[in-house]
């Protein structure tokens, strides 16, 4: 059934790429997406196997969208991914809703919808749409995609004029979310259970005991999803600040299994999603856009009775695109995270036995993007990091992280 | 280093040389509306104002990627062409908005606006005739 779907939306981007324009039927409008990428890292593994290379980099879109009458909108989006062991193409439902818009101050939509994070969070999906291949990882974590990219619930927007001031757009959402069991969420959880396991093996070893213990099932239930966003645009063409706000909850059901008696034990853990908020800033003119963002996040996680953080993270980064030519720009951006924001050295870290740049990731990138018509898109990058932060182990052999790597993403994308 | 400054110069100049068409704001020769202002023009082509004063829906329409856009992109929302489409498949692709409908040149440009009373685009202004009505804009530099 996924190979038909994956069968289906290739075919159709194969097709329609001879019309290079969306399809129209009778107020149905039918577009696309796919993008192809490469990447390739030096010393870690991030999100893929990328120290030997690796193509699981694309995404694939299909877009429906219907207005039925002035007010009213009807939408769904396909979506089918690859990065890693995270995706795999398998076909979702990325997004699907109805849209009333009261008033140009007041909408609401009701279904699955993306998430209104920082600035550029609902468009993470769509490579097109950014001047990197990934937006900066500090703030846009790929691991956490499957909790912050959309929720199923309500969803309140609009735009309000302030005369000469500018205007603002707002929105506001409560929802929940379904995880994917191949999502950096899950797999980091389940990552963390196994350890704990492994431990209490060691434990039950030194203290002479026959009995062994392993991880048996493992599930992640989100309770709730809710959050706002605000973005002034002031009068100066182009300047615009934001402010968004996400809070979510999430419980862990996990299954231990007693490998001498065969016997179950059911144990659970919690992810408390909390005061998780973005301060933006872009400044954008037809040659160059310049855009930071600043975040804090308390994620409370435990796991088994056993707390894997509650400290305070702290995420920036600054970006500058400069248009060099009408379809050709080049990007530099500086992206900083810190796992615990009162320990910047990762003391933390080593006390409990693991290297201290697993308290930090700093990212040094710089991109060209060549916009060969409307329709396609190329990107080459390169990127120079420090640190093992945001999950670096789950995609590397224990204790085989490294402090200094990097790495460099070919891709192409097309649209229509 | 002086290498380096000459081409930067080139790029910025050639950049530049891109904008040169002139375009003005149409509409249909019965819409009651007879100008706008800035603000509104910006709101009206990145979906944030849906309606004229009377209540009839705007419809709008863009052309595709050319001198005119260029033109009007830069000189009204103060965006390149590509950063102007980039918003409007972001729109799409995200659920948040349909994007206008994209017209291949003036002359369909102006077979559109002629046929809807409601509607609203822009043209180069050598292509201005009879069929549409010159929008003016009141606070334009």
């Amino acid at each position: 059934m996924r190979k038909c779907w994956v069968l289906l939306i290739c075919g159709a981007l194969l097709v329609i790429p001879c019309l290079a324009a969306a399809i129209d039927l009778n107020n149905i409008h039918i577009n696309g997406f796919l993008s192809q990428g490469y990447m390739n890292s030096s010393s870690n593994n991030f999100l893929a196997d990328s120290q030997n290379g690796t193509f699981q980099l694309n995404e694939a879109g299909l877009t429906i969208t219907s207005q039925i009458d002035s007010k009213l909108r009807l939408g769904v989006q396909f979506l089918s991914r690859d990065l890693g062991e995270e995706g795999n193409n398998e076909v979702l439902l990325d997004w699907a809703f109805a849209d009333y818009r009261y008033r140009d101050w007041l909408g609401i939509r009701l279904g699955k919808a993306k998430l209104p994070i920082g600035l550029y969070n609902e468009g993470r999906d769509s490579d097109f749409l950014r001047p990197m291949a990934f937006l900066p990882q500090s703030i846009y974590d790929e691991n956490k995609r499957n909790l912050l990219v959309a929720a199923m619930g309500a969803h309140l927007y609009g735009n309000i004029p302030c005369g000469t001031l500018g205007d603002i757009d707002y929105q506001a959402f409560y929802g929940e979310i379904n995880f994917d069991d191949d999502s950096g969420q899950w797999r980091a959880v389940e990552l963390n259970a196994q350890q704990i396991i492994s431990k209490r093996n060691q434990i039950l070893q030194s203290q002479g005991s026959d009995v062994r213990l392993a991880l048996d099932d493992f599930d992640i239930d989100n309770d709730w999803v809710y959050g706002a966003s605000l973005i002034y645009n002031t009068p100066l063409d182009g300047l615009r600040f934001g402010f968004s706000w996400f809070e979510g909850t999430s419980d862990f059901d996990i299954k231990v299994l007693n490998l001498s008696s065969g016997q179950v034990t059911e144990e659970d853990g919690q992810d408390r999603n909390k005061h998780f908020w973005v301060l933006s800033l872009e400044y954008a003119t037809p040659l160059f856009t310049i855009a930071s963002e600043y975040s804090e996040s308390q994620p409370i996680k435990k796991v088994m009775g056993i707390t894997i953080s509650d400290q305070t993270t702290q995420s920036w980064y600054g970006m500058l695109t400069w248009r060099v030519m009408e379809q050709v720009s080049l990007s530099l951006l500086y992206d900083v995270f810190y796992a615990d924001k009162d320990d910047k050295d990762g003391d933390g870290f080593v006390a409990k036995g693991m290297p201290d740049y697993y308290g930090w990731r700093k990212d040094l990138g710089v991109g060209v993007r060549y916009d060969v018509n409307y329709n396609w898109v190329l990107k080459a990058e390169y990127h120079d990091v420090n640190g093992a932060s945001l999950n670096l182990p789950l995609y590397n052999l224990p204790d085989a992280t490294q402090e200094d790597w990097n790495y460099y993403i070919l891709k192409a994308s097309f649209n229509f | 280093m002086k290498t380096i400054c000459y081409i930067a110069f080139f790029l910025l100049i050639a950049a530049g040389a891109c904008w040169a068409e002139d375009v003005v704001l149409v509409t249909h020769p019965n819409n009651q509306i007879n100008s706008l202002k800035m603000q509104e023009v910006k709101n009206i082509f990145l979906g944030k104002k849906s309606s004229w004063a009377d209540g009839q829906n705007i419809v709008v329409f863009i052309q595709q990627d050319n001198g005119a856009t260029t033109t009007f992109s830069k000189e009204y929302l103060s965006k390149s062409s590509q950063q102007f489409f980039t918003y409007w498949k972001k729109a799409l692709f995200t659920g948040t908005g349909n994007p206008p409908i994209i017209l291949g040149n003036d002359s369909e440009m102006k077979a559109f606006i002629s046929a809807k009373t409601s509607s609203i685009g822009y043209i180069s202004s050598d292509a201005l005739d009879g069929s549409v009505k010159e929008l003016k804009i009141i606070d334009k530099d």
